[in-house]
């Protein structure tokens, strides 16, 4: 008892004043304000009480809260402007385009160039992998983000794929598949052919993960 | 156009921790029943989110209560669940009781019916 007092005055000691901040202001930034001040109070009461034990626990604790949540805010929040579905769905595609278009230039291409830059100039193959790697984490939250926004629950899997994710992902992944066809891009066959044979279970995986999230937010 | 009134599983997973903690329920104490309850992580989005559902159509109603300090201040929102509510997830356990009954051994069952479904679309 008295070592578990310690232990608890100990961990107040180290923890901080509060949880982080860049978090709070993300949620703040996604939520309507009708809810925030009662969700961040909620999230804030748990916070504390975890922070008694292990502040790095309570932090991380935070942080995938947010992220959790994050998806279901931003939908209630598309919700609540009364957008019609058919806006609702070009809303998810503009945002899905404007993920996968910032994603290439400035995490995929800048996780090759750091790469490269760390390494020996030799290392161009590991450098267009790493750019292959992240690229495709982009593409497959790409499907996730279609899938949540557009699938239905009424039809199987592969119907929702045959008439939603292919048509949106040709649309959103227009100007990446127009830049693998387009001869004058110095990509080499074998580079093509890979990063489509990656891309499209990427694709069906991330949208894998989207009907899961769709079925925990229903 | 109006919201579908059945329940979801989640919806259903929350009116029942409603049930169970009456008229002081609020997002923590709920979130934590049906963790501790279902045994399944749930984000204080998702709850919210479903709590705000439930709102709209007609099963739950709300007040907002007293700041505290351990919540930076911030008011806490107490959530109960309505006579119509009530008897909705009567309906849905009712629902869900008479599809399983009968099925005994009913994973057994289940997986006979998941191998058999594609040949009859």
């Amino acid at each position: 008892m008295a070592k578990d007092t310690k232990d608890a005055s100990n961990a107040s000691a180290s923890a901080p004043l509060g949880p982080p901040w860049v978090a709070c202001a993300l949620l703040t930034f996604i939520m309507d304000a009708a809810d925030k001040a009662v969700l961040i109070g909620d999230l804030e009461e748990e916070y504390r009480l975890l922070s008694r034990h292990s502040p790095r626990d309570a932090q991380s604790w935070y942080w995938r809260q947010i992220m959790r949540s994050a998806p279901h805010l931003i939908l209630k929040r598309l919700q609540s402007l009364k957008i019609q579905p058919l806006g609702l769905a070009f809303v998810a595609l503009l945002g899905a385009f404007l993920l996968i278009y910032y994603w290439d230039i400035w995490i995929a291409r800048s996780a090759a160039r750091t790469f490269a830059a760390m390494t020996n100039a030799s290392s161009y193959f590991y450098s267009r992998a790493i750019y292959l790697l992240v690229q495709m984490i982009g593409v497959a939250i790409g499907g996730g983000l279609i899938a949540f926004f557009t699938f239905s629950t009424a039809v199987p899997f592969i119907s929702n794929i045959a008439y939603r994710l292919a048509p949106a992902g040709l649309i959103v992944f227009a100007p990446t598949l127009l830049a693998m066809i387009n001869p004058a891009d110095n990509y080499p066959l074998s580079f093509r052919l890979l990063w489509l044979s990656l891309a499209i279970p990427s694709l069906i995986g991330g949208a894998r993960g989207g009907v899961w999230l769709q079925a925990r937010h229903n | 156009m109006g919201r579908t009134k059945n329940l979801g599983e989640f919806e259903i997973l929350v009116l029942a921790a409603l049930v169970r903690q009456g008229s002081d329920a609020y997002g923590v104490t709920i979130r934590k029943e049906i963790e501790e309850r279902a045994a399944r992580s749930v984000s204080i989005g998702a709850l919210y989110s479903t709590l705000s559902r439930l709102e709209e159509k007609g099963y739950v109603t709300s007040r907002v209560g007293e700041a505290t300090r351990e919540r930076g201040g911030r008011a806490k929102r107490h959530y109960a669940i309505k006579a119509e509510g009530q008897a909705q997830l009567e309906k849905s356990i009712r629902a869900l009781g008479s599809m399983l009954k009968g099925l005994d051994p009913w994973p057994k069952t289940l997986r006979m019916r998941a191998t058999r479904a594609p040949a009859h679309r």
